[in-house]
Parts: C-alpha cells; structure tokens; sequence
C-alpha cells in the first residue's frame, strides 16, 4: 500500500513537472526516458524491431506524451509510463502497417490505456520547409524566445536568463513583437495558413 | 472573416509553426538522454563526488546563479535592453555576387551568417572586403548585423560600418540608419539614437512604426 502511494506521488510529481514546463518539464523528461527506455526497446525489439527502430519510438512516444500532457490531453486516468507505453505500442504498430508487416503478435498485447489522439506532426516535406523558411526570416532570437516559452513553457524570467537580457520584461516585450511578426509573415503566405491550422 | 476569428487563425497557425520548430528542439534532446541512458547501460566504477566534473559544473553553476540573480536585482530597463528587443540581424543576402568579387570568401561569409555563426561570417566578410573594391557597402552592412548579433554586441565597429553605408549614396541606407540607431542603443548612445529614431519616423522610412515605439519607451 504505501510502495503504491508512494510510486502515485511520484507520478503526480512528474505529472505536474511537465505541466509546468520549463527546466521542471525536461527534469521529468530525464527521468522517463530513464525509467522506460528498457521496456519500451523491448517492445519494439519483441516485434520485429531493431535497436534504431526501438530509439525511434521511444523517443516519438516521449514527443507525443510530452504534447499530450501539456496540451491537457492526458487527463491522467493511467500511471504516465504505462500511457507512454500505450502511445509507444499504437507507433509501433502504425509502422508495422504501414510496412505491411505481420502484426497480430502486437495486436495481441492487451492495450491498458486508450490513446485518445497523437499530435499531428505529419507537416513533411514542403510545408515543413516553407515552415523553416518562414522561421529564419523571423531571426535567431525570435525562433528561441517563441520556441522556449510556447513549446517549452520556459517562464520569461528563465528566458530573460538563457537569453542574458537583464530582466523579464525585455523577454516579454520580445516575445510580443516577434508573435506579432510571426502572425503577419504566416498571413503573407495564405497556403500556409491552410496547412498550419489543419493539422 | 469577423476579426476576432480571423485573429484565432493566425495565432493557431503561429503556434503549430512554433511547434514544428519546438519538436525538433525537442528531438535533438532526446538524443541526448539516449546517450546518457546508453552510457547508463554500461556498469561503471563509482568515482567519488568530489572527483565528478558534474560535481565542479553544479559548484560553478550556483556561483553564477547567485551573480546573475544579483545582477538582476540591481538593473533597472536599459537601452540595452531595448536593443536587445529589437535587434534582429537582417535578413540573409540572396543575390549572387559578380565575378569580380571573390566568390569564396563571399559565400564561406554567406552561408556562416545563415548559420548564425556570425563569428564567422565576420571573418568571411572581412577576408572579403580586403579584396573588394565595389559593393563594398554590401560588406560593411553585413558586417555591422554580425557585430551586432555578437554577445556583447561590437557596437563600435558596428557604428562605424553602418555610418560609412549611411553615407553612401546606394541601397541598404534606410536599413542601415534603423541599425545605427540601434547601435547607438547598445552603446548607450541615446540621444544620438534618438536623433536617428526621429528622422526615421519623420521619412516613414525602413522600421519607422518600430522607431516610434522606441522612441516612446526612451522618454519613459
């Protein structure tokens, strides 16, 4: 009971680690990989993977849970490694597909958590690119300030810090103009538009 | 489209764009930890604490934690801080250079400012302007974007080449004289800044909404 409520803390901690983004999230990050790395190479491995197939989607699994947990989609109804090992099993066997390879021996592993959606990160290819493009033309230090606080959930005063600028208003004020830049350099590009709010 | 509706768009597409850009960050971090869980993988003779460099790093990171959060507290806004708002190197060039003009150094420069090696791109541009004798301006401007891109910024030399592209009679004047008032920023030059923010505003030239925000937040 108590080696139950303690390894219950210890998810919640995580769980909220990774919400708050930031250097909590990648903290949690470190410790999943950690903790899972071995179980889900397995997986891969017992389903006629190799090692660069089961680094693939370990590290795709941790993408998708990281973009699930912080765009509150993991609602928490399972312990987080067994959802990573969820999100991990639903890859594995998409690619097996896609493969046409053999996939009832996976199919048979009794899924212990519903997957309710994987984030879209198909945006191959070309629009990837216009993507890119679009992202240099708005500067080095637009892209970090961005990236950090929106995907990272870096707070401004640790963006203030990483970007050694001497408080967190300056951060602030970047980060507004360079959305703002952002915005105008997407509406110049109306295909772009398109394909970013599809996915 | 109502505003407000179209408003949602935009800021949905910017963040799937930052997004896209985020999970490679994050990808590339992934990396790292599977070489640390591959390193793990192999047993290894415990080393005492004192002899980990991880040990001397978290000693040294402290240190500067306790610097830099002093330095913080002491500093009011600075026209540091409002160059560091809004200075962006310029774009990168895309034309093609002539035959006279000696391609090599010209496109190490290039292709080291696209990298945001500007550390590098100085070393090309100069190595390039040693041998130029026309679109020298082209040089002096890229060359003032990567001083000021350095950390601290090189805002002598940066004023120095912005005021020889400025007093030129060619293109890139306009740009120039919103960077040299930047410049002047981050050398706490403000009334020479100021002086340049006006005319900027008053031409409606290259960043004169820009200038005017910055010319707002000096007064304050």
């Amino acid at each position: 009971m108590l080696l139950m409520d303690k390894s219950l803390a210890a998810d919640t901690a995580l769980l909220a680690a990774l919400m708050e983004g930031g250097q909590a999230a990648d903290a949690a990050l470190v410790q999943l990989y950690h903790q899972n790395r071995a179980q889900i190479g397995q997986l891969v491995l017992n389903n006629q993977g190799d090692e660069a197939a089961a680094k693939d989607i370990m590290q795709e699994s941790m993408i998708a849970l990281y973009e699930n947990v912080r765009a509150g989609r993991f609602k928490g109804a399972s312990k987080l490694s067994t959802y990573l090992y969820g999100i991990a099993r639903l890859l594995w066997l998409n690619r097996l597909k896609r493969a046409r390879l053999e996939t009832q021996k996976l199919e048979q592993i009794q899924a212990e958590v519903a997957i309710e959606a994987l984030p879209n990160w198909m945006l191959e290819g070309e629009s990837k690119a216009a993507i890119q493009r679009l992202l240099s033309t708005l500067g080095q230090a637009c892209q970090k300030v961005l990236v950090d606080n929106i995907y990272f959930g870096y707070d401004m005063r640790a963006i203030a810090r990483r970007m050694n600028f001497s408080n967190e208003q300056v951060a602030r004020n970047k980060k507004h103009r360079c959305l703002k830049k952002l915005k105008q350099l997407i509406q110049e590009q109306p295909e772009l538009l398109h394909e970013l709010t599809q996915t | 489209m109502p505003v407000n509706e179209e408003e949602d768009r935009l800021e949905e597409a910017a963040k799937a764009a930052i997004s896209t850009e985020g999970r490679q960050q994050l990808r590339l971090r992934m990396e790292q930890l599977e070489k640390d869980w591959q390193k793990s993988q192999s047993p290894t003779r415990p080393v005492a604490l004192w002899r980990r460099p991880q040990a001397w790093l978290l000693a040294a990171a402290v240190v500067l934690f306790v610097i830099l959060g002093w330095r913080q507290l002491i500093s009011l806004e600075q026209p540091q801080d409002l160059f560091a708002q809004y200075f962006e190197p310029y774009r990168s060039p895309t034309i093609t250079r002539g035959e006279a003009v000696n391609q090599e150094d010209w496109q190490s420069a290039v292709g080291a400012y696209q990298a945001a090696d500007y550390a590098r791109a100085i070393t090309g541009f100069q190595a390039a302007k040693l041998r130029e004798d026309s679109l020298g301006y082209l040089l002096d401007f890229y060359l003032a974007n990567s001083y000021l891109a350095q950390t601290p910024p090189q805002t002598d030399l940066a004023i120095e080449a912005l005021t020889t592209v400025l007093n030129g009679d060619h293109l890139y004047r306009e740009q120039a004289r919103w960077l040299l008032a930047l410049a002047h920023l981050a050398a706490e030059g403000t009334i020479e800044s100021s002086q340049l923010l006006n005319q900027i505003v008053e031409d409606k030239s290259y960043q004169w909404e820009a200038a005017a925000e910055l010319l707002v937040a000096l007064k304050e």
